[in-house]
């Protein structure tokens, strides 16, 4: 018994309610949810709302959107390491500046020009890498705050 | 029927081995698959196979197919070339891994 083409949109309104917004996700779960309630309504014999039912404890006890999120976790952990790697360099880097040139200064090596250079250098390399960064986290954090009160 | 933990690092090279034994298959189609070939003893839950599914699409291993069955679009998953490379150094270390484990736990189960 095949699932009708106002079951498939049923499927479909609940992962979009459930908030998948992947299409290529919500493709394959859609066919995945028509499968396994082809399967229940013939080798059970349930009616469909009865399969999508079960179907729904059976693919996503946890909510859909919740493979969603394994999903774009697997998608972007890569990257999100190797931004983390160029901050923490570009940090390292702007630190290391500011204390040569203020070390240097107070130990004579360098005059107050060249070492002002070098620590605005280091100001400049905190600005454009640690700076934003620590603050995206932060309105990452203030964001999820908000989405969970 | 084996932990989600114990099934999580393995899912890969079974994904890889499958589609290295079929030209294409649909993701209910993996499931139904690997339940039956290893006698209802692994279970894959469909929130770890498309995550997985679309991972290894992203890494550039699985190509798709979309083919429409009425409104529905069933999604056929096959290795590309670079998949097919990924195939025997996945299996190599499984089972150089499923060796270890036996070194380690085999004969303290055989005298229990």
């Amino acid at each position: 018994m095949m699932v009708t083409d106002d079951q498939l949109f049923q499927i479909q309104g609940f992962l979009m309610s459930e908030g998948v917004s992947n299409v290529g996700l919500q493709e394959d779960l859609a066919d995945h949810f028509c499968c396994v309630i082809e399967q229940c309504m013939e080798g059970e014999d349930l009616d469909f709302d009865d399969a999508f039912k079960l179907a729904q404890q059976r693919i996503t006890p946890d909510g859909a959107k919740e493979i969603e999120e394994d999903l774009d976790y697997l998608l972007t952990i890569k990257k999100k390491i190797m931004l983390r790697k160029v901050v923490y360099v570009f940090g390292f880097i702007g630190v290391l500046n500011l204390l040569l040139a203020f070390s240097m200064y107070i130990s004579g090596i360098l005059n107050a020009e060249v070492s002002g250079l070098l620590a605005m250098a280091g100001i400049l390399t905190l600005a454009i890498s640690v700076l934003p960064f620590s603050f995206y986290q932060m309105y990452q954090r203030s964001a999820q705050r908000v989405r969970e009160a | 029927m084996y932990s989600r933990e114990l099934l999580k690092g393995i899912l890969k090279p079974i994904i890889l081995k499958l589609l290295s034994d079929q030209s294409r298959m649909y993701g209910y189609e993996i499931v139904q698959e690997v339940k039956r070939l290893s006698g209802d003893k692994i279970l894959i839950k469909e929130g770890s196979l498309y995550p997985t599914l679309h991972a290894l699409a992203a890494e550039g291993y699985l190509s798709t197919e979309s083919v429409m069955i009425g409104k529905r679009t069933r999604k056929y998953y096959k290795l590309t070339s670079d998949g097919k490379g990924q195939v025997q150094p996945a299996l190599t270390e499984l089972l150089d891994f499923a060796e270890t484990l036996q070194v380690l736990f085999g004969p303290k189960l055989s005298t229990t």
